[in-house]
C-alpha cells in the first residue's frame, strides 16, 4: 500500500513538474505548446547520451540541460512565436496559430530524435539501489526523482508567489491588457514564461529518464498527460497543476496495482471526465 | 509640459480624434469634457501609447513620444488610469500597488511612494491584503489611482474616474486627486461629470466628435452658454 503511495507520488511529482511548465507557457505566453512532450523526450535522450557516452551524472546533466532548455525555448519563441504574436488580433487567434505551429514543431523534434536514436526503447541504470522508506523498499532513483520534483516545483511556486519577478509574471497572466499600464513589457514577459516552461520541460525530461524507459515517439503521451493535468488543475494555475499532477500519478499507480495495468489511461480519463463535469474550470480554475 | 500637436487617431476609416491641440503643465488639473463617443478615451490611449497616432505628435517636455511602446510611456512619466481601471482583480491591494512601481524610474522610491499613497488613501492601508475584486467600486478606483501614483508620474491621465460611483464617493475621489496634484503631478481628466470635474480643475477643453470646440478656465466654462446647453441642461 505505502509502496504504491510512494510510487504514485513519484509519478505524480513528475507530472506536476512538467504540467507546471506547460501551464506557465499557456497562462502567461498564451501559447498552447503541443511540442511540449517532445521537448521532454529530447531532454530524456540528452540525459541518456550524457550519461552513457560521457559518464555525466544526471544531476550534473540537470545543470547543463535546464539552462539549455531555457535558451532553446527562448529562441523558439523569438523565431517561431514572435511573428504569430505580432500578427494575432486577439488571444484566441494566437492560441489557434500557436497550436498549429507547435504541432509542426512536435514532428520536427520527433523526426530528429527518430533519425538519431531510432524507434526503440531507451533507458539507463542510475542509482538503481533499493532504499528503505517507512518500511517499504523504493528504488533510489525514484526517490531522488520525487525529491527533485518537489524541490524544483516548490522553488517555482516560491518564485511566482514571493518574488517581484513572479508577481510581474502573474500579473501578465491575470490581466494581459492592463500589464503595460504597470510598465510591464508583456512581450518580454511572454518570452520569459515560454523559456521557463522550456526549462521545466527539460527538468521533467531529466527526472523522468532516471526511472522510466522512453522512446522517440512517446512525446505525445506526455503532452496529453500534461494537458490533462493543466485542464484538471485549472488553466494557468500553478497550484492546480501540482495538485492535479499528484492526483493523476496516484490514480495511475493505484489502478495499475489493484485493478489492471491496462486500465491506467482509462482511469485517468474517467477522473478527468468526472472532475470536469463537477468543476468545468478545473480544480483551481477561474470561472 | 505635456503637449498634443495636431493629434489624430483613426480606427480604420473611423476618425476618433481629429487634429487635437492642447497642453497640460505639471501641478495643473485640466479636464476634457465630452459626451460618449466624443473621442476622450481614444485621446488618452494615444497619449499613453496604447493606440497609434495617425497624424501629429505627443510631446513630453519637448520630446516626441511617437512610437514609444505603452510600457515605456509609463517609465517616461505618464500614467494612465483607463476606463475599467486597469487593475488586477485577482491580486491584493498591495500587490497591485507594488506592481505599479515596476518602471525603472519608480523602483528606488517604491517604499516612499507606497507610504504616500497610503497617506492619501488610508483605506488602502487597512485593506492591503484584500483581493481587489472583492472591493467596492470606489475602493477599486483608489487602487487604480494609487497604482498609477506608484509609477512616479509627472502626468496622471484619468479616464472618467467618476463613472459608476455614488456622488459622495466621487466627491471623495476628487478630494484625493487634489492631494495628488499637490505632489506636483499634472492631472488630465476626461469626464462627463461636468459640475464636479470643473469644480476641481484649473482649466478645461470641450471635445465634440473628436475635435476641440472650446476651452477656458473652469469659471469661464462653468458660465459658458454652450457648455450649459450641452452638459448642464441649462440650469446651474
Amino acid at each position: 500500500m505505502l509502496e504504491h503511495v510512494v510510487n504514485g507520488l513519484v509519478l505524480g511529482g513528475t507530472y506536476a513538474l512538467v504540467a507546471m511548465g506547460l501551464t506557465i507557457q499557456y497562462g502567461i505566453a498564451r501559447i498552447m505548446n503541443l511540442g511540449f512532450g517532445d521537448m521532454i523526450i529530447a531532454a530524456c535522450f540528452a540525459t541518456y547520451v550524457l550519461f552513457t557516452t560521457f559518464a555525466i551524472n544526471p544531476l550534473v546533466a540537470l545543470l547543463i540541460l535546464v539552462p539549455a532548455g531555457y535558451v532553446v525555448s527562448d529562441l523558439i519563441y523569438r523565431i517561431l512565436m514572435k511573428p504569430l504574436v505580432a500578427r494575432a488580433p486577439d488571444e484566441g487567434a494566437l492560441e489557434v496559430d500557436s497550436i498549429l505551429v507547435t504541432f509542426g514543431l512536435l514532428f520536427v523534434i520527433q523526426g530528429v530524435l527518430l533519425a538519431l536514436f531510432g524507434g526503440g526503447y531507451a533507458s539507463y541504470s542510475f542509482l538503481n539501489t533499493p532504499v528503505n522508506v517507512l518500511g517499504t523498499v523504493v528504488a533510489g532513483n525514484r526517490l531522488l526523482a520525487l525529491v527533485l520534483s518537489l524541490a524544483i516545483g516548490g522553488a517555482m511556486v516560491v518564485i511566482l508567489f514571493r518574488t517581484r519577478w513572479g508577481m510581474v509574471l502573474r500579473a501578465v497572466a491575470l490581466a494581459p491588457k492592463s500589464a503595460p499600464l504597470f510598465g510591464i513589457d508583456t512581450d518580454r514577459a511572454a518570452r520569459t514564461a515560454f523559456a521557463i516552461g522550456g526549462a521545466m520541460a527539460a527538468t521533467g525530461g531529466v527526472v523522468l529518464s532516471m526511472f522510466q524507459t522512453f522512446t522517440a515517439t512517446a512525446g505525445v503521451v506526455f503532452t496529453m498527460k500534461a494537458l490533462i493535468v493543466v485542464i484538471l488543475g485549472g488553466k494557468g494555475s500553478v497550484p492546480g497543476a501540482i495538485v492535479a499532477g499528484l492526483l493523476l500519478g496516484l490514480v495511475e499507480t493505484f489502478v495499475a496495482a489493484y485493478v489492471d495495468p491496462g486500465l491506467t489511461l482509462a482511469a485517468v480519463y474517467a477522473v478527468f471526465l468526472v472532475l470536469l463535469l463537477v468543476r468545468p474550470n478545473g480544480l483551481f480554475g477561474k470561472a | 509640459m505635456l503637449e498634443l500637436k495636431n493629434v489624430t487617431v483613426r480606427y480604420g476609416k473611423h476618425l476618433a480624434v481629429d487634429s487635437v491641440n492642447f497642453s497640460v503643465t505639471k501641478g495643473e488639473v485640466v479636464v476634457v469634457l465630452g459626451a460618449n463617443g466624443a473621442g476622450k478615451s481614444s485621446m488618452l490611449k494615444a497619449i499613453a501609447g496604447m493606440v497609434p497616432t495617425a497624424e501629429g505628435i505627443v510631446e513630453l517636455d519637448g520630446d516626441p513620444m511617437t512610437g514609444v511602446p505603452a510600457y515605456n510611456v509609463t517609465n517616461r512619466g505618464i500614467a494612465l488610469v483607463p476606463e475599467g481601471r486597469g487593475i488586477v482583480g485577482r491580486m491584493t491591494v498591495e500587490e497591485n500597488l507594488r506592481l505599479g512601481a515596476t518602471p525603472p524610474r519608480a523602483r528606488a522610491s517604491e517604499e516612499d511612494t507606497l507610504a504616500q499613497v497610503f497617506d492619501i488613501f488610508p483605506r488602502l492601508a487597512e485593506r492591503r491584503k484584500q483581493f481587489v475584486q472583492t472591493m467596492s467600486g470606489g475602493e477599486q478606483q483608489m487602487v487604480a489611482v494609487g497604482r498609477a501614483m506608484m509609477s512616479k508620474p509627472e502626468f496622471l491621465l484619468l479616464d472618467e474616474p467618476s463613472l459608476g460611483l455614488a456622488p459622495i464617493v466621487v466627491s471623495e475621489m476628487f478630494k484625493a486627486l487634489a492631494q495628488v496634484r499637490k505632489t506636483g503631478v499634472g492631472l488630465l481628466i476626461v469626464e462627463q461629470n461636468v459640475k464636479i470635474s470643473l469644480r476641481h480643475a484649473d482649466r478645461g477643453y470641450l471635445l465634440e466628435a473628436g475635435r476641440i470646440t472650446g476651452s477656458g478656465t473652469s469659471d469661464e466654462l462653468m458660465n459658458d452658454a454652450a457648455v450649459r446647453q450641452a452638459f448642464l441642461g441649462g440650469d446651474l
